[in-house]
């Protein structure tokens, strides 16, 4: 006979009795398992994801509109590659689809891929993603249409910078189609949706879009490092010349037009250096003449008298002289557009006086001075100009074509630097050229030198370590595990004590075992120990059976995952898994947990006297731990009223939702502590009715009726208190707009002017009551609750705030005012970022610098979820080179009309429009879906809440059964009786619904007020009444199945 | 001197009135090793009470008890614990066997309360048993004793220990009145054979005479 032997005796002999804790063990074990392993689950699937969509892929560089030669990263021993996007459609032009990855390859690319497996494609050929052509129900063989844009070397938002219609269209035959394997689900953000993509022969696609050598991409499965020794001046954008002058000297520019302000800073440093900056203005006028679109220089020539003029003088050629019969000492003044948001231009103008007039022959009188304007200076004829600005054909005159013709692109007058500086400068740079002497270097040495002055992260070429970021999104992402086991905590909790109650009743029924045990000698732990390391052995088998259910459980929740629930884990393909650390956690956690769940459940037993507990009494005595005192009611009910104002004061939303629901949870404990008090109260009062002494045995068993209360009302609590934030698609939302789009191909018109709708032949009468608000797009991790990562590099938007202004309903914070002050959805930020008001997220600017942007302002349920929002102005300071909006609000009183109008006008940009609430409630669907599983599993909870209502009574009569023969024997009919069992429990169950539902939405009527939502009252009604009067069925069964039988016959067995 | 108490007194709590109810007054009793004692008086006199406080199941509010030269007074429930084991065998009006344990089993139980369960326990056990008449139930479970046998084996399990002390709190009562009789010869016999002082409350005056005294209390004092 050892401790151990009674241990494992009295569990055989008592195994019926621990049923109940077995059931609760292996119920608990079985969700908390479950839901580690959909954790598990998840991120297997996410690891997986990860894996096909980068392959081999460690790091890499994205140049995105800046383009490097190919050679160098050849020689970093990294994959070249251009990244674009576009659209592609069928051959038939029945299907588009829109923001298609397309992708120019070549075989160092697909030793990247996860099989390594290499694609040779033909000029003619393609091969595309399965998901590309599942949309275009196309096969190998067949052919599609890509339609993407030609890259510009200078942002076509730049003033000059060519025509916006440069597309490419290119038909290609499917050579064939790639499974995830293959590469199929090449995506470099992170994100569990494959993207539709397209892979074309590396050199096809640069001839077609003419690049030449050029790539604007390189991966690499090492750590790549773009070496100083590689790079060449063509890397940066740069051209070195020598012009000549009246001096000799070495010219550097830029195919962007604008030198990059941070390049220029350091190309001016080199000894003698200067800087000039070369504009196209619109006209010159005089008081004697004008002339149509000229050249004008501004260079600071310090050691050149005869061409130095301060800012106010300007020095022309005899040419324009002649035009104008200007002579020195007149006035003149120059017209020319200045660059706006977007492509807007305004026309403004400056008035110089003649200094000097140099005559054509001077040296200085040379169209080396011009940089290249695309549309300009590739054209024979005046009149065959594309500036890219609205021209005035007419105003061209013959003898500005014989200036072409001889001259070309010679400027007609020179200011100082500083003076076209303060014309000309916009984002895109200040200085057109940056010259220096030429002493008669070596070519080849100096273009090195220069070089190495230069850092590639100064235009932005950062080497970015894909697979830390995406182990990083993987590791930070939506943690199912967590998630689940906060949706089915209340069925844990329920399933806890529903062990705990069964366990009770079982010890309750052995209590003069205990009391003989104390007396004997054991000391109150040994009793103890020994008693739960029995109720342990039960458990281990429970948690054992409970990690096999688990199992179960967790493919019912993928399967709910992958079908009725797909909105939580959109695009995800799920792969089971269950670790087993994640095993053995769960075990060692279900059982530590059942255990001090018992051990807490017990302690008021083991602490009732031997003597008490001999003669089966464990009631007496327990006065020392119970409070006769309604201070901690008072107490928690000052704390839940002091929350509530406290969370409308916050502007935290994380705060207020946790004040808010702490605030009702305390309410319901508060009601539970006045209703132990009533309880305790109650035992002294004088029972005259058969319903008071119905009552008065709920207070009999205080704990039992109060566990039952609270399981009751924790579950209609939590299930009323999370539906409230069910939400539906509101106008406030949507910010009021009808109409939500994305173009594949930047639209860098402004479809709110004349010139914009007239760009596109948009129907103005149709358009009358339309806005459209445009954005900018920065390229980045999608933050919205339909990316299961964690975002790294939250997709940066921008957009003139005063176009939103009182559209939006805000969590929290409002508009932001200041530069670099920005907006986002509170979904987004709390969920997807991990952010509230106040915190600030890391982005890097065009220059390669780090930059702050501050959350100022939370949108309640918006449709502007995934994206961080910052003003146009800050957003242009950062990326000057951004060109055109990609994302689109649109306000309309004829929604469907515009919609498809827009969307046939915009085709070859690649629009797709869809009503604001469409894609409102896509993403409200993923929150709508997790309440939906907590709903489920919180029902579930309740629903064994009902069933321990059920053995509550069946125990109560049972142990009652005596004095219910009594009362037969009395003269009380068994009706009466059964009426009597059924009231006082129909009031455990009433009260416990009652307590719930109340403190429920007095905990979220708030919040939902100032969220502008309402609560769902028809659904919660219904399942309020459900939960009631299946209580009242399982109530009724248990009185009618215990109360069968004669009862008069146990007070004679008595 | 094996047990003392000394000016104990103790009362109640009323739960109807929250008064206190005296049950013991300024009780003064000596009880020398080897004795046999009956405590008897009408129902609700304190008999029970008195018991539980020489068993040390309860405390006294005032007063001193001595066990073997020992003040219990200060003693923690582990230290009476330790006590209960080494000193006290308890018999109760309810033999309280543990049902999934065999007859072996139960009387071995109280070893399993000392820090260091002797290594004859069994011996001791199952010759104990012997001289109740049951060797040849050790492995039978209580359901399958009579009334009497299981009485028998909670007298065993309470001499197991070797206690200087046996309470036996009406342990006739649910018995007939042969069971009654040879159960009270029984445990006379093994109180001699044992040299343990017998303290036993009984309401009858036959097993109270069989005793070397009587304690009488009445009104909660000792008459």
């Amino acid at each position: 006979m050892s401790r151990l032997s009674l241990i494992l005796t009295s569990a055989r002999h008592y195994w019926n009795g621990h049923l109940g804790l077995l059931f609760g063990a292996f119920l608990a074990s079985a969700i908390l398992s479950g839901s580690l392993f959909v954790g598990d689950s998840v991120r297997a699937s996410l690891r997986r994801v990860a894996a096909f969509r980068l392959g081999q892929i460690q790091t890499g560089v994205l140049g995105g509109d800046r383009w490097f030669t190919e050679k160098l990263a050849r020689e970093s021993q990294s994959a070249p590659f251009i990244f674009t996007t576009g659209s592609a459609s069928a051959e038939n032009g029945n299907v588009r689809v829109n923001n298609a990855q397309i992708l120019g390859v070549n075989n160092s690319f697909w030793s990247l891929s996860p099989s390594e497996k290499k694609i040779d494609l033909g000029s003619n050929e393609i091969a595309i993603n399965d998901t590309l052509a599942r949309k275009l129900n196309a096969k190998t063989g067949d052919s599609i249409l890509l339609r993407l844009e030609r890259p510009s070397a200078i942002s076509r938002d730049a003033p000059l910078s060519g025509s916006t219609n440069e597309q490419v269209t290119l038909r290609r035959t499917i050579a064939t189609i790639l499974p995830p394997e293959d590469f199929g689900a090449f995506q470099l953000i992170a994100s569990q949706i494959t993207p539709d993509t397209a892979f074309v022969s590396l050199s096809d696609l640069q001839k077609q879009i003419e690049m030449e050598e050029r790539v604007n991409g390189a991966l690499s499965a090492l750590p790549l490092a773009l070496s100083a020794e590689k790079r060449v001046l063509e890397d940066f954008g740069l051209k070195l010349t020598r012009v000549s002058g009246s001096q000799k000297e070495w010219e550097i520019s830029t195919s962007r037009v604008f030198l990059d302000p941070i390049l220029a800073e350091k190309l001016l440093a080199t000894p003698q250096a200067y800087g000039a900056l070369t504009y196209l203005v619109n006209g010159i006028t005089s008081a004697k003449g004008g002339t149509p679109y000229s050249m004008i220089t501004a260079a600071d020539r310090m050691q050149r008298s005869e061409v130095k003029s301060d800012k106010s003088e300007v020095t022309i050629t005899q040419w324009l002289a002649d035009d104008h019969n200007l002579q020195v000492g007149d006035d003149l003044t120059l017209k020319y557009f200045t660059v706006g948001l977007g492509r807007e231009l305004k026309q403004q103008e400056a008035t110089f006086k003649v200094s000097k007039i140099l005559p054509m022959t001077d040296p200085e009188v040379t169209k080396a001075w011009t940089p290249e304007f695309p549309g300009v200076s590739d054209v024979d004829n005046c009149r065959d100009w594309e500036p890219g600005i609205p021209m005035d054909m007419k105003a061209i005159r013959d003898k500005d074509e014989k200036y072409w013709d001889d001259y070309k692109g010679t400027p007609k007058g020179f200011i100082s630097l500083a003076a076209g500086q303060k014309l000309w400068k916009n984002r895109f740079g200040a200085h057109t050229a940056i010259r220096f002497p030429d002493s008669g270097q070596d070519e080849a040495a100096l273009k090195q030198e220069i070089v190495s002055k230069l850092q590639l992260s100064d235009i932005g070429l950062v080497v970015r370590n894909f697979k830390a970021d995406a182990d990083a999104a993987a590791k930070g992402s939506v943690d199912f595990g967590g998630l689940f086991i906060g949706l089915s905590l209340f069925l844990i909790a329920a399933a806890l004590i529903f062990a705990a109650l069964l366990f009770l009743f079982t010890l309750e029924r052995r209590a003069s075992q205990i009391g003989l045990l104390l007396a004997i000698g054991w000391t109150p732990k040994n009793v103890r120990r020994v008693l739960l390391l029995e109720a342990g052995v039960i458990a281990i088998v429970g948690v054992f059976l409970g990690i096999l259910g688990g199992r179960f459980y967790t493919q019912l929740a993928l399967d709910g995952l992958s079908g009725a629930w797909n909105g939580a884990a959109k695009g995800l393909p799920l792969v089971f898994e269950a670790s087993l650390t994640t095993q053995i956690a769960a075990s060692i956690g279900t059982l530590l947990v059942v255990l001090l769940t018992l051990g807490w459940a017990s302690r008021k037993l083991f602490a009732t006297p031997a003597r008490h507990l001999i003669d089966g009494s464990i009631t007496s005595d327990l006065s020392r731990l119970t409070s006769h005192s309604n201070l901690p009611a008072h107490i928690t009910l000052l704390i839940a009223l002091t929350l509530i104002p406290a969370a409308m004061a916050s502007s935290n939303p994380m705060a207020v939702s946790g004040m808010f629901f702490g605030s009702g949870m305390l309410l319901m404990v508060t009601g539970l502590l006045y209703l132990r008090r009533w309880m305790q109260s109650d035992r002294n009062s004088l029972s005259q009715t058969l319903t008071q002494i119905g009552l008065r045995n709920i207070s009999r068993r205080t704990s039992r009726s109060l566990a039952v209360i609270g399981m009751m009302a924790g579950g209609i609590f939590l299930v009323v208190a999370v539906n409230a934030f069910r939400m539906d698609a509101t106008d406030s939302g949507a910010g009021g707009f009808a109409l939500i789009g994305e173009s594949s191909l930047p639209v860098y018109e402004d479809l709110n002017s004349k010139s914009g709708r007239e760009a596109f032949a948009l129907d103005e009468e149709l358009l009358t009551q339309t806005t459209v608000v445009p954005f900018r797009v920065r390229e980045g991790d999608d933050a919205s609750c339909l990316n299961l990562n964690r975002a790294q590099k939250p997709q940066l938007v921008a957009v003139d705030f005063i176009k939103l202004a009182d559209r939006f309903a805000f969590a929290s914070g409002s508009l932001p005012q200041q530069p670099l002050e920005a907006l986002a959805d509170q979904a987004t930020a709390m969920w997807g970022l991990g952010k509230g008001v106040g915190d600030t997220i890391d982005y890097i600017a065009a220059d390669g610098s780090t930059f702050q942007v501050k959350l100022t302002g939370l949108l309640a349920g918006s449709v502007l979820q995934g994206k961080v929002i910052i003003n146009e102005a800050s957003y242009l300071a950062k990326y000057p080179d951004a060109a055109g909006y990609r994302f689109f609000l649109i306000g309309s009183d004829k929604p469907d009309q515009v919609s498809a109008h827009l969307t046939r006008q915009l085709e070859q940009r690649g629009l797709a429009l869809e009503p604001a609430k469409q894609r409102l409630e896509a993403f409200l669907a993923v929150q709508n879906t997790y309440i939906g599983i907590f709903t489920i599993l919180g029902g579930l909870g309740v629903l064994l809440g009902t069933a321990g209502l059920g053995v509550l009574v069946a125990r109560h009569v049972l142990e009652r059964k005596g004095e219910l023969g009594l009362m037969q024997a009395l003269g009380f009919r068994s009706g009466a009786l059964r009426t009597m069992i059924l009231g006082e429990h129909a009031t455990l169950l009433v009260i416990g619904v009652l307590l719930g539902s109340f403190t429920a939405a007095l905990a979220v009527l708030p919040a939902l007020k100032q969220g502008g939502g309402d609560l769902p009252l028809p659904f919660l009604a219904t399942l309020i009444g459900g939960i009631l009067l299946l209580g009242l069925v399982i109530c009724l069964l248990a009185t009618v199945l215990a109360v069968r039988g004669k009862l008069i016959e146990s007070i004679r067995r008595e | 001197m094996l047990l003392q108490l000394s000016h104990v007194s103790k009362s109640y709590t009323d739960p109807g009135s929250g008064q206190s109810v005296p049950v013991l007054k300024d009780i003064n009793i000596s009880i020398e090793a080897g004795e046999s004692i009956a405590i008897v008086g009408p129902s609700g006199c304190g008999k029970s009470t008195l018991l539980n406080l020489f068993g040390t199941l309860d405390t006294p509010d005032s007063g001193e008890i001595r066990l073997d030269g020992e003040s219990l007074t200060k003693c923690t429930t582990e230290q009476l614990a330790s006590v209960r084991s080494r000193k006290i065998g308890f018999i109760f009006q309810l033999h309280h066997l543990m049902p999934q344990c065999s007859v072996l089993e139960n009387v071995l139980l109280p070893t399993l309360a000392l820090a260091q369960p002797p290594s004859d326990a069994r011996q001791r056990a199952e010759h104990l048993l012997s001289q109740v008449g049951l060797k040849d139930r050790m492995a039978w479970k209580p359901a399958q004793l009579s009334g009497g046998e299981r009485q028998r084996v909670a007298v065993v399990r309470a001499l197991i220990n070797q206690p200087r002390l046996i309470l036996a709190d009406e342990p006739t009562g649910a018995l007939d009145e042969k069971n009654a009789e040879a159960l009270t010869t029984l445990l006379l016999d093994l109180q001699k054979t044992t040299s343990t002082t017998l303290v036993m409350v009984t309401h009858h005056p036959a097993q109270a005479a069989r005793m070397s005294r009587v304690l009488k209390i009445h009104e909660g004092r000792l008459a």
